[in-house]
């Protein structure tokens, strides 16, 4: 039970860790009020989520949840790529992305606390798997942030690049979601890194948070990895002149 | 521009289109039971080489998420809920799930054979 809810906690919020993490280094002097126009709608979407759950998961042919999930990780990447291209807006558009990501991995989280599974098990289990989780996923993030903002001060296009990634990474999951619900053709396996790099593995778990790793992607998520990252790093090709006049 | 149009519309834009579309073809349907949080059946066998709709059915009153990394799948079930997911096609080979909510005891296999041993599985089974 305790290294499951570790791992449960881990894998829902070392992405959305990752992506506050590298919006902060780029908000950092306003960080109070990008904390605040996050949390605002984060708490909104995750209450109405939650509390529709089975409602939301029988529509659509019982693929309801990966509908939503892929529409907000798809409003995740839309939402950065035009942060990173509109100067006036980029603080609240970042933070509503960064909301989107909670309120999917959020309303996983409540499930799995939550639901009368939990009732026969050791509650003292599930709070210091919970903080152990939290713990571990924050103190990576705070490394990345040191990290970025080192980073952003030396070389802009390496945040640009990691900025790009972590958004792809969205998509890449919402192409996942669709993949299984049938809503898109997945087209032939491109490759096979099972053996070399388990996505179960720590570098694999790490690099499907921060890129979205899969060891056996499709043509289509391939297509769609590249359109993306092409697409946010043009989208944030003015990163720099923005991220100056914020400061 | 070379643009090959149906009733005025480029075919990037159908290809856009086709892509943003459910597909419509038959898949075969394969059932899967969770039930104190164990899989039933705990190996399941597959045609390789088509695309698989798979019921998972769950009978326990709390929740379980379907998760296999080599199948690129993950899929909450309420509790005494069920839930559909297409997979595939699949090469030949072994492909491991588990729940995700009960990983110690919920786990399971599924193996796509390929086309000569799943027909014969098929005759095996008819007899």
């Amino acid at each position: 039970m305790l290294i499951n809810t570790v791992l449960m906690f881990l894998r829902e919020l070392l992405p959305l860790f990752l992506l506050l993490a590298t919006l902060l280094v780029w908000h950092r002097n306003h960080w109070r009020r990008f904390i605040l126009l996050f949390s605002l709608p984060a708490i909104l979407m995750l209450t109405l989520f939650s509390s529709n759950m089975l409602w939301i998961s029988e529509q659509l042919d019982g693929f309801g949840l990966e509908l939503l999930y892929s529409l907000l990780y798809t409003g995740c990447f839309a939402l950065l790529c035009v942060a990173a291209a509109k100067r006036n807006a980029a603080m609240l558009l970042s933070a509503f992305a960064c909301a989107c990501l909670l309120s999917i991995n959020g309303s996983n989280l409540l499930l799995y606390i939550w639901l009368p599974t939990q009732g026969n098990t050791d509650p003292s289990a599930l709070l210091l798997g919970m903080a152990l989780g939290v713990g571990i996923g924050s103190s990576i993030a705070v490394l990345w942030y040191y990290l970025l903002t080192e980073l952003k001060q030396w070389r802009m296009l390496s945040y640009r690049l990691l900025l790009s990634l972590l958004g792809v990474r969205q998509l890449m999951m919402a192409s996942a979601l669709l993949i299984q619900s049938d809503w898109l053709p997945a087209g032939p396996q491109l490759w096979q890194t099972e053996q070399w790099l388990p996505e179960q593995s720590e570098l694999g778990f790490f690099l499907q948070a921060l890129l979205g790793y899969e060891a056996t992607p499709v043509l289509s998520q391939g297509l769609i990895y590249i359109a993306g990252l092409g697409l946010l790093l043009w989208c944030s090709r003015n990163l720099k002149n923005n991220i100056r006049s914020a400061q | 521009m070379k643009i090959n149009r149906i009733k005025g519309i480029p075919w990037q834009h159908l290809a856009l289109i086709s892509l943003a579309l459910p597909v419509q073809a038959e898949q075969a349907l394969f059932e899967l039971q969770i039930k104190d949080h164990l899989f039933h059946p705990s190996v399941l066998y597959v045609p390789a080489g088509e695309k698989i709709k798979l019921l998972v059915l769950n009978q326990d009153p709390s929740p379980e998420e379907f998760e296999s990394f080599s199948l690129n799948r993950e899929k909450v079930i309420l509790g005494n809920g069920k839930a559909t997911l297409f997979i595939g096609p699949l090469q030949p080979g072994r492909y491991h799930f588990f729940g995700e909510y009960n990983p110690d005891s919920a786990q399971g296999v599924l193996i796509a054979l390929p086309e000569a041993q799943w027909q014969q599985r098929r005759a095996d089974n008819a007899n």
